[in-house]
């Protein structure tokens, strides 16, 4: 879910140059502030003046003030940003990413052995009336790899878990022939000093045929 | 104090002192053009996500079979996604995020928009695989809505439209709920990559484990783009890379406490750092990148749109002037009406 194309990407960047042109420190501005009114710890205000009213001089620096917020209104807002805090802090200390969107921040926290095997799971498949074995795209199957690879326990006890996604690679290709077999497969390399140590070994995983 | 909070004149000095530093850290009082800014943008980019990115909503639907809820999708009950719920939720989103984008209907869109999208996102990793490059997109597109009601209180007026404002109305507003919902996207932010670390030790028992690990070579091998194969063949390179990636998150707090250009070279090298793995592995984190924003004076960008408007509408005078000048040349010293409007620089 993560790679998508270059445009968007390049699209985002302007925007922040643009938006740090003026590196000025806010406490190096004047800001016209009356001293009943707050310092932000962030970025301060651009307090620069700016075409205003029609018709009317804007001075160079304007003043400001500061909208109410009742005992209330701050009451939930700490409470909220508490139990945020808190809920994220429980998922890493627990491990566990059942508490989604505030889960365990653990992409590519797992330490991977120098000399141990990576696997770069793959899907392939045979189709009605050939003995070939086809590589199959994840999107085709409409599933990410590592939804695949955080399934692959249940699929391995279940095989039959694979049978939606030869459906849905079906549906991508209505005028190929239906597929009679799904593979999880994977180019397995082996690792040494934490370099691949030649190339990889394809092996298969799990197998699913139709009926 | 200007606002309603006030610590009470009973309490001592100190003690005030100490609340107010609290609630300048907990809400700081900045100015209610940055939040509509910010909000704009988040609605842009969520519309672009749901698009590009999470966009693996409706392909579940082919797989219900998969669908493991977790603790919040249980406890709203939610269903596996259906074609039909998926688009539904899709158009809402496109239709609340466009809205949002534009600046229309900031309360009623942001609250529409925060509802739909976090069910998405229930459906887009309930599947077998959590991500975490969108919790603070999350966040920021829950707590934006809440800072619109306080956007509307502080100007006495609905609708408040930051680059469309009357006259700049809002630009000289200082909030404390915008501060809060800003507040809240910095640190879930800053936590996306300060927790990673911990997590990291807590899977392996410390950071040193996983720096010293071959976790780069198997992001390598695994997702590596052709033009960076040849770094496999030089696998000393990871070590110290692993150990600066390291270096780097625990140093992501420090966007709290810096300014101007500190602060900005710190998020630079973040950006830097995204951009990399981008080109290198595919990975773009663009979800978390985009709220990096929160840290920035975003106001400026409204102020700079209206001294823009401001000049275009100086230079459409001035042409209009010297057309009218040269077709009256006669009746020279009459009043010139196109300069209505025109404000100095």
């Amino acid at each position: 879910m993560i790679g998508v194309g270059f445009g968007p990407a390049a699209s985002a960047f302007p925007i922040v140059g643009a938006m740090t042109e003026d590196p000025a420190s806010p406490r190096d501005r004047p800001t016209g502030r009356s001293a009943d009114q707050h310092d932000d710890p962030g970025i301060g205000p651009s307090t620069a003046g700016m075409p205003g009213a029609p018709g009317g001089t804007v001075p160079r620096v304007r003043r400001t003030r500061v909208g109410r917020m009742g005992p209330v209104g701050l009451a939930w807002r700490i409470l909220a940003m508490a139990a945020g805090l808190a809920v994220l802090t429980a998922a890493q200390i627990g491990h566990t990413d059942d508490l989604f969107p505030f889960s365990a921040m653990a992409m590519f926290a797992q330490p991977r052995d120098p000399d141990g095997v990576v696997d770069d799971t793959c899907l392939e498949g045979t189709r009605e009336g050939s003995d070939e074995v086809l590589p199959i795209s994840f999107p085709d199957a409409g599933i990410a790899r590592s939804d695949v690879e955080g399934n692959l326990r249940g699929i391995r006890e279940d095989p039959q878990r694979l049978a939606p996604l030869a459906r849905a690679v079906d549906a991508h290709h209505p005028d190929e022939p239906q597929l009679t077999s799904l593979t999880v497969c994977s180019d397995r390399y082996h690792l040494r000093s934490g370099a691949p140590d030649g190339p990889p070994e394809h092996v298969t995983l799990v197998t699913w045929e139709a009926r | 104090m200007s606002t309603a909070i006030s610590t009470g004149a009973s309490t001592p000095p100190r003690a005030r002192r100490g609340t107010e530093r609290l609630l300048d850290v907990l809400t700081p009082a900045i100015p209610l053009a940055r939040l509509e800014v910010m909000r704009r943008l988040i609605s842009a980019f969520v519309v672009f996500d749901v698009l590009l990115v999470s966009n693996d909503v409706i392909g579940h639907a082919a797989n219900p079979e998969y669908f493991r809820p977790t603790a919040l999708a249980r406890l709203l009950h939610l269903p596996a996604v259906t074609p039909v719920l998926g688009w539904g939720l899709l158009v809402v989103i496109l239709a609340s995020g466009a809205l949002g984008a534009l600046g229309r209907a900031p309360r009623a869109s942001g609250v529409v928009l925060a509802v739909s999208f976090w069910i998405w996102m229930l459906y887009s990793q309930g599947y077998g695989y959590i991500s975490h490059d969108h919790v603070a997109l999350m966040v920021a597109v829950a707590v934006l809505p809440t800072a619109g009601i306080a956007g509307a209180r502080a100007d006495r007026v609905d609708g408040v439209d930051g680059f469309g404002g009357v006259g700049g109305a809002d630009a000289g507003v200082l909030s404390r709920q915008a501060g809060w919902a800003l507040r809240c996207i910095q640190l879930a932010v800053v936590l996306t990559y300060f927790y990673s670390v911990l997590e990291k030790s807590v899977i392996s028992g410390s950071p040193a484990t996983w720096a010293n690990s071959a976790v780069f070579a198997f992001a390598f091998i695994r997702r590596g783009a052709p033009w960076v194969q040849w770094m496999l063949d030089v696998p000393w390179l990871f070590r110290p890379a692993q150990w600066a990636l390291i270096a780097l998150e625990t140093m992501s707090p420090l966007a709290l406490f810096l300014r101007g250009r500190k602060l900005y070279a710190l998020i630079g090298v973040f950006l830097v750092f995204h951009l990399a793995t981008f080109v290198a592995l595919g990975i773009h984190f663009l979800p978390t990148v985009v709220c990096w924003a929160a840290f920035l004076p975003l106001e400026r960008i409204t102020a700079r749109l209206r001294r823009w408007a401001g000049r275009r509408r100086a230079a459409r005078a001035d042409a209009a002037r010297a057309s009218a000048a040269r077709a009256g040349a006669g009746r020279a010293g009459a009043p010139d009406p196109s300069r209505a409007g025109v404000e100095p620089e």
